[in-house]
């Protein structure tokens, strides 16, 4: 039988922007799936599983917070740096302070968005490890590892709530009757993200495998499902659900 | 939250179809059916001057990037300039291919629809143009006016945006124009992605309509966007704009329609942000007490399909005290069973703002009914404070007077704190900020030293924190005798000892209020002691034997309910309690004197 391991998080502020509010930045109130799964994956990740959600508890309700902050409207190029490193192009910063004024374009420089952030949230995530094809005798050592490395308090990279700048603390939750009960909090999100990726696909798993063709492979699916917050807890349909709603049909156009 | 505002859009029968909008037009231009033109041109504002014209709901409608990808200009309904020319300098190229693809539209058009073949004939004639332009100045009509046309023949003019014979050939019309731009596009290929609102695989709206109305918090007069991800840093995984966040063009035209339509019908301005709010099912308009009860924040909103405009009107007090008993009948209505079907209803609040071009969600707000008339009764008892002189318990504050209780000027207000305070008001159980009343506080203690009696909001705020906030003794609306916290004791005997002074010495200028009341209410025990001490041997003995009398029994018995020394530091919660303290004992003060200064009576 899989185990289910739970983590408590919290941080100071954590940002899960809705996708459809995403410029100017509005919070869910808790995580999205995909951003749960990160934190455990920031513990513990191999490319021969995958972490599947099952539930989160919200601890304290929502608390937003209004950021603003200069940000920058371009991107580096993956291309022009190649070509800095080879030496072949001249080295192009990216200006963060700069305005039409200097860059000669509106699509550069620096712009003022707002986050609509959660202040001092806390949440329970449940998840367990689904072993994929072949790898399923290995379930329990990686059970294992994962409840040695959660113990002591071990990550490959500090966990986040949503964005890298709001880091997320954690510990294991050994005892789940021994803690409070979620808040008493309810709301009907809508469609929710529930994961840029296929997370079965081995399209997903060759995120992790340094061949540069791989990484040409991935491509995203983005899913959905219809998330409610029901007394502080949200419950989250396994990955291969009728309810996760996945779109992965590319369409030709007939000219 | 999308997702409600298309239900209602659902509800209220919006027109959601991509393609059509609802606009309103000032003038309108007859001709008979040959195409000659009936003088003069019919204002649909009737008169009023501040309406934009008569409300059609189904008008046709290209968005920025149809109008330039086809080259055409709106159908049927357009601004003057562009249906006749009309211009304050001489007409420029650019101003004449407008008019051109205007009329031009209209002889496609008239494939369909017969009688649009003359009309288009009139308007290219000079000779006519000018006729109705100089008819038009006449009734001093301006270049952006908005304009249709009818065919009239005697009786009631047929008002071709009106009727839904062009329906047809409109969405034909629209259909070639996406499909020449999908054709012109180098993408090839489209990825059918799920929608965000509606579950569906779709392809998504690559940009989204406008949400208008907010340009008077930050928006752009042309409109707004959710969501736009045309700069680089915004997008995702290689998506491009829309993709984003996918969502199909119906459902984006949807929540933006129901946007519009509540921002114009359901909003209420608050300093810089403007709040929309709705119900889950139809609300009587008496029953609706957001709208009475803050109105006071600056109503800025149509009543319903008339341009009639009730800007900047403040509420009576009769509209307020008439919406918190509608408050309480609906509440005891609801707990009873009477209104059953309020039970299930729901109300939905959304605070906006815009940051050039792009719509700002400050916040989201969804409960049920019952709570928020639970909340609004709440709100206003925990605001309830007694007046300066003593003679009226207050608790009829005005939303934009709370807001500016943390400032000098309502127009400081900072957006965060409309959302906090509006939070507060629709939930009973939430605190209000340290932030703001320190800011309070602040505010409370410079009318104080500057000799002025803090505004009853002010202290109605400092009341509802202490309500609110665990740990810190309940207050009363009138002054408490049997509270014997420290700091509130110690802001009653400051009251008292201003007291006493005025008694003996009259107006001295800066008295001890004005010199002391700023470090008795943050380190009290430094103070008090010296100032009790001054008062006995200075002001206490010019008193006559009844007034002496009743000042150092009063003194005493405040005394000695302390119990202990003054505390030595305040923190923000007994700095509060002593601002209660020393208000209270004022307003007793006042209420037992019969009147005050001219100064402090008036609010």
């Amino acid at each position: 039988m899989n185990s289910s391991h739970i983590l408590e998080v919290w941080g100071d502020f954590a940002c899960f922007s809705r996708p459809e509010l995403a410029v100017e930045r509005y919070s869910y109130p808790c995580p999205t799936p995909s951003a749960a799964r990160g934190v455990f994956e920031a513990i513990y990740f191999k490319p021969q599983f995958y972490w599947q959600i099952t539930r989160i508890d919200l601890l304290s309700s929502p608390n937003y917070i209004a950021l603003r902050r200069n940000e920058v409207k371009d991107k580096i190029s993956e291309s022009a740096v190649k070509k800095w490193i080879k030496g072949t192009a001249a080295v192009e910063p990216l200006l963060a302070d700069a305005d039409k004024s200097i860059t000669g374009t509106d699509q550069k420089g620096r712009t003022q968005r707002q986050t609509m952030a959660l202040k001092t949230p806390r949440y329970r995530l449940h998840a367990h490890i689904v072993p994929r094809p072949g790898n399923e005798s290995e379930l329990h050592a990686y059970n294992s590892q994962f409840t040695r490395r959660a113990t002591q308090g071990k990550c490959f990279q500090q966990p986040y709530l949503g964005c890298r700048e709001f880091i997320a603390f954690f510990r294991l939750v050994e005892n789940a009757d021994a803690e409070p009960k979620s808040c008493d909090y309810s709301q009907d999100i809508g469609f929710m993200l529930y994961d840029v990726f296929d997370i079965r696909s081995n399209n997903y798993e060759a995120r992790f495998k340094r061949d540069s063709d791989n990484w040409k492979q991935i491509k995203p699916a983005v899913s959905i499902f219809k998330a409610r917050i029901e007394r502080g807890v949200l419950e989250v349909p396994p990955v291969g659900s009728d309810k996760v709603l996945k779109s992965t049909l590319t369409v030709e156009r007939n000219d | 939250m999308l997702h409600e505002l298309l239900e209602y859009a659902r509800r209220e029968n919006l027109a959601s179809e991509p393609g059509f909008k609802s606009k309103p037009v000032k003038w309108l231009l007859q001709f008979t059916p040959d195409g000659n033109w009936i003088a003069p041109p019919i204002d649909l504002t009737d008169g009023d001057k501040r309406s934009k014209g008569r409300e059609f709901n189904r008008c046709p409608d290209l968005t920025q990037p149809e109008m330039i990808s086809s080259g055409s200009r709106h159908f049927l309904a357009d601004s003057l300039d562009k249906v006749v020319l009309l211009t304050k300098e001489e007409a420029t190229e650019k101003d004449c291919a407008a008019h051109a693809s205007f009329v031009g539209l209209l002889d496609k058009a008239s494939s369909a629809i017969p009688e649009l073949a003359p009309i288009s004939a009139t308007l290219n004639n000079e000779e006519i143009l000018t006729a109705i332009q100089a008819n038009l100045n006449d009734l001093k009509a301006k270049p952006t006016d908005s304009a249709t046309i009818a065919v009239s023949c005697g009786h009631k003019p047929h008002i071709f945006i009106d009727s839904d014979e062009w329906h047809n050939w409109w969405r034909g019309f629209r259909g070639a124009i996406s499909q020449s731009k999908a054709s012109n596009s180098a993408r090839k290929k489209t990825i059918a992605m799920r929608c965000y609102l509606s579950g569906e695989l779709v392809e998504p709206a690559a940009t989204q309509n406008k949400v208008t109305g907010l340009s008077d918090v930050g928006g752009q007069a042309t409109g707004d966007v959710i969501s736009s991800f045309d700069k680089e840093a915004f997008g995702h995984f290689e998506f491009e704009q829309g993709q984003n966040a996918a969502i199909s063009e119906e459902m984006v035209k949807s929540f933006t329609d129901a946007l519009n339509h509540l921002i114009k019908r359901r909003s209420i301005r608050m300093a810089e942000t403007r709040i929309v709010y709705w119900y889950s099912r139809d609300i009587a308009a008496e029953e609706d007490v957001v709208r009475d009860i803050f109105a006071g924040a600056g109503l800025d909103e149509d009543d319903g399909n008339s341009a009639k405009r009730s800007t900047k009107s403040e509420p009576s007090e009769r509209q307020i005290l008439q919406a918190e008993s509608t408050a309480r009948k609906l509440l005891e209505a609801i707990r009873s069973g009477q209104r059953d079907d309020l039970k299930g209803c729901q109300f939905f609040a959304l605070t906006l703002s815009g940051n050039s071009g792009r719509v700002i969600i400050r916040d989201w707000m969804q409960g049920s009914f019952e709570q928020l008339v639970e909340s609004i009764d709440a709100w206003f008892s925990d605001l309830a404070i007694v007046s300066r002189d003593g003679k009226n318990i207050l608790n009829r504050h005005k939303f934009a007077a709370l807001l500016a209780a943390t400032v000098r000027d309502l127009k400081d207000v900072p957006s965060p704190a409309v959302a906090t305070l509006w939070r507060c008001a629709l939930n009973k159980s939430r605190s209000i900020p340290d932030s703001m009343i320190a800011q309070c506080l602040h505010r409370v203690r410079i009318d104080i030293v500057q000799d002025q009696s803090p505004r009853a909001a002010r202290i109605g705020l400092l009341r509802a924190f202490c309500i609110r906030k665990p740990g810190v003794p309940a207050m009363t609306a009138e002054l408490d005798e049997t509270v014997d916290d420290p700091a509130y004791l110690s802001g009653r005997i400051m009251a008292l000892l201003a007291a006493v002074q005025e008694a003996a010495l009259g107006n001295v200028g800066a008295g001890v209020v004005q010199r002391y009341y700023a470090a008795a209410s943050a380190t009290p025990a430094l103070v008090l002691g010296r100032l009790v001490r001054t008062a006995q041997i200075a002001h206490l003995p010019k008193l006559e034997g009844g007034l002496r009398h009743y000042f150092e029994s009063q003194l005493t018995d405040v005394w000695n309910r302390m119990k202990s020394t003054p505390p030595t530091t305040l923190s923000l919660e007994k700095q509060t309690l002593f601002a209660m303290g020393y208000y209270q004992q004022k307003a007793v003060r006042g209420k037992r004197s019969g009147n005050l200064p001219e100064s402090e009576s008036s609010e």
